[in-house]
């Protein structure tokens, strides 16, 4: 008698499962790099908030934070990691098998 | 959760990733439109001016040396870019400016005096690879 399949839910990652942190995922995945303003636009967060999330990202080795300065001015910039490409196609992997049915 | 709310949660995805970076590619694809128009206008103004004799390779030597490093410098202060972008960047930069070096180089040894079927058919082709890479970016 064979074990029964998982169920895709569970292969769902936790950490990138909240909206603001799939959202940060989502327009990350499809850029080389972001700068904070251009992704706190994009997805329609304070700068706090966006703050706060992308430093859970990093903490978990997901998103780069680059800093910089453009003369006087800082410049702060996210892209994803090796990693964090990983994770987010397999959560989407999940979420395609579960929307399949 | 349910198959819905995975779809949606999916076309969310895929929304947010194309707005992220709908205007990251403009500023490359004007930089390289922009270097499509001056390398053809240069290739033009080398045939008129060595016709005149007036030094135009020395001209173009100069000028192509500011847009190429003009060309390096900015995009160190680009932050949003799309992915792929700093191969895509730097092969379309690379290409364009090798073949400006060599139709500078082929028109100076070669054609002193002039010809313009050597310098039409190069304005020609540094400006299909300046807009090449220009819609090469802006499709990516």
């Amino acid at each position: 008698m064979s074990a029964q399949a998982e169920h895709p839910r569970h292969k769902l990652n936790e950490l990138v499962h909240s909206p603001v942190r799939f959202s940060i995922m989502a327009a990350l995945a499809k850029a080389e790099s972001l700068d904070f303003k251009d992704l706190r636009d994009a997805i329609q967060v304070s700068d706090s908030v966006l703050s706060k999330q992308l430093s859970i990202l990093e903490k978990a080795e997901f998103v780069k934070i680059k800093k910089s300065f453009a003369g006087k001015f800082p410049r702060t910039s996210a892209s994803l990691t090796g990693t964090g490409r990983n994770v987010w196609a397999a959560h989407l992997q999940s979420l395609r098998e579960i929307a399949g049915g | 959760m349910s198959a819905a709310e995975a779809r949606e949660l999916l076309a969310r995805a895929d929304s947010l990733g194309a707005s992220s970076i709908n205007a990251a590619a403009w500023p490359v694809a004007v930089m390289f439109t922009s270097l499509a128009i001056m390398g053809s206008l240069l290739m033009i103004g080398m045939h008129i001016v060595l016709v005149g004799g007036y030094g135009a390779a020395l001209l173009a030597c100069s000028v192509g040396a500011w847009g190429a490093i003009t060309a390096s410098v900015w995009p160190m202060f680009q932050r949003s870019t799309k992915v792929g972008f700093t191969k895509r960047f730097l092969t379309s930069l690379l290409g364009y400016f090798a073949l400006y070096v060599v139709a500078l180089v082929v028109g100076a040894y070669f054609f002193r005096d002039g010809n313009l079927w050597f310098y039409i058919p190069a304005a020609i082709a540094l400006a299909a690879i300046g807009l090449a890479a220009a819609f090469r970016e802006l499709r990516a």
